[in-house]
């Protein structure tokens, strides 16, 4: 096989899949759904095929048009429907509020009280007493929000700090 | 909101490009499988047995003249003369206008190199297999 | 290239993205948002599958099952997990401690089979450069190492200085700067 052709194929659908995801304006991992990840997944997938001419150029323009047609479509119809947005996304599921775990929250993500310990000690988080929050968000991640006492000083508190440190002095 | 919009766009006018490069330059081997992808892709399905995967590589033509049982009964003889097919690759031969000719080259379990040629030819853009080996099958 | 293909092909492709929607859907974001290596496995073979479907290599039908006992799997090992801890410590393994009080683990290295390289490597990622403050070091299941610094190497919260948050503090810990075992994500048995 002509190693031009297999350049220019590569080249053809790099561009290609480059202005499709600009489109689609999808950024972090983070900030999408479990499922925009799959979606990129499958969209990556259909490349080699092409690369290697088992599928003609035309036939993944058109299968990976139309993944990336109905994905858009899905998260326009989000966008206007929330009931459908929370139905395709989810809602971000608290699974610790107040310093206790919440079964309910931990049922419905499939989450163990060990699950709940690891993703803490990721955060540095020793003490469970320290969160108001953890929520598993819509993108699969979590967000760890603490209790007031519970957070870093600020520089609004260099006062205290300093009031801390002469008293510490004494 | 408008993003589908674009996307449908984008694939238009892609298909659009494709469809000029290939009709319009005539090419025969980049944005299309060339000749040997065919005969690779061909030769692939038959050496996994499946055949209905296996006929939409053949012409037209040539697939109404094969009847179901032929491309078992094909590799079945190329099985039993040189074993299970365990690789296939393959080879370009040579191309003037809307036909070529084409090799796929077998890896077999008691044969190295078995080598197989095709004619194919042109049409719509696509190469198929016009004719396996000298034989009219 | 013929018109017919390429119809065929975007009906394959809606069809199949519909399909993995649910799917998706049903399993669940613990699936896919803070996955391990094996989770990104899976993700990777669902997509594998799902792209022969698309190109026609493989039947729709046949895809389908494929798809759904993959994610069948993945949906009643990740209940397994959530129900039963011996299950989970079968499915994901255990996390191993690698530092403790500033001490290195030299048998908790040796079974992750790293080296002090780069569990340094891994520790500045957590923004420890000083191996005295880390109260301990844990490789977690899902592979990624975490750290918990000693009480004194820990930023100053609001809770140490003057004020109403030391007493709301107060009221919620009740008095108890040591967190019990069941809220200490530190603790032994939280490691078993």
């Amino acid at each position: 096989m002509s190693l031009t052709a297999i350049a220019l194929r590569v080249l053809f659908t790099y561009l290609f899949m480059l202005v499709l995801l600009r489109l689609s304006g999808k950024r972090t991992v983070a900030q999408g759904t479990p499922f925009d990840f799959v979606v990129a997944l499958i969209l990556g997938d259909m490349l080699d095929d092409v690369y290697w001419a088992e599928v003609p150029v035309s036939q993944f323009v058109v299968g990976a048009g139309v993944v990336m047609l109905a994905h858009l479509s899905v998260s326009c119809i989000g966008f206007v429907s929330p009931a459908f947005s929370r139905w395709v996304a989810g809602v971000p599921c608290e699974i610790v509020r107040e310093g206790e775990l919440c079964p309910d929250g931990m049922r419905q993500e499939r989450v163990s009280p060990h699950d709940v310990m690891m993703e803490l000690r990721q955060d540095s988080i020793d003490d469970m007493r320290e969160i108001r929050s953890l929520t598993i968000e819509t993108s699969g991640l979590p967000g760890v929000l603490f209790r007031e006492w519970a957070k870093k000083a600020q520089k609004r508190d260099l006062d205290r700090v300093r009031a801390a440190q002469e008293e510490a002095q004494e | 909101m408008k993003a589908p919009l674009w996307v449908a766009l984008m694939v238009a006018s892609s298909l659009l490009f494709l469809y000029g490069v290939v009709f319009g330059l005539g090419d025969r081997q980049v944005m299309v499988a060339p000749p040997e992808a065919v005969t690779e892709g061909f030769m692939r399905s038959l050496a996994a047995h499946r055949y209905p995967q296996a006929l939409p590589f053949l012409s037209d033509d040539l697939q109404k003249r094969t009847p179901p049982g032929d491309l078992k009964a094909f590799t079945r003889r190329i099985e039993e003369e040189h074993g299970p097919i365990e690789d296939v690759s393959g080879e370009p031969g040579w191309m003037k206008g809307d036909r070529a000719g084409a090799y796929a080259v077998l890896q077999t379990q008691r044969a190295n190199d078995v080598k197989l040629d095709f004619q194919l030819e042109r049409s719509e853009g696509a190469w198929s297999i016009s004719r396996i080996g000298g034989r009219n099958k | 290239m013929e018109l017919q293909e390429l119809l065929l092909t975007a009906a394959r492709g809606l069809g199949v993205y519909l399909f993995m929607l649910v799917v998706i859907r049903l399993l669940g974001k613990r699936e896919v948002g803070n996955f391990s290596a094996f989770d990104l496995l899976v993700a990777l073979m669902l997509g594998e599958v799902v792209d022969e479907v698309i190109y026609g290599d493989v039947g729709p039908a046949q895809g389908a099952v494929a798809v759904l006992v993959i994610a069948l799997a993945q949906y009643v090992s990740g209940w397994l997990s959530h129900l039963d801890h011996g299950m989970e410590s079968l499915l994901e393994g255990k996390p191993t401690v690698v530092v403790r009080n500033g001490e290195i683990q030299k048998d908790g290295l040796r079974k992750e089979r790293m080296s002090p390289h780069d569990l340094m490597a891994q520790l500045r990622l957590q923004s420890v450069d000083d191996l005295r403050e880390v109260e301990l070091a844990v490789i977690e299941t899902n592979g990624q190492v975490s750290a918990v610094k000693e009480d004194w190497a820990e930023p100053v919260q609001k809770g140490d200085l003057k004020g109403p948050e030391a007493e709301q503090k107060r009221r919620d810990t009740g008095g108890q700067e040591t967190p019990p075992p069941d809220k200490q994500t530190t603790a032994e048995k939280q490691l078993k």
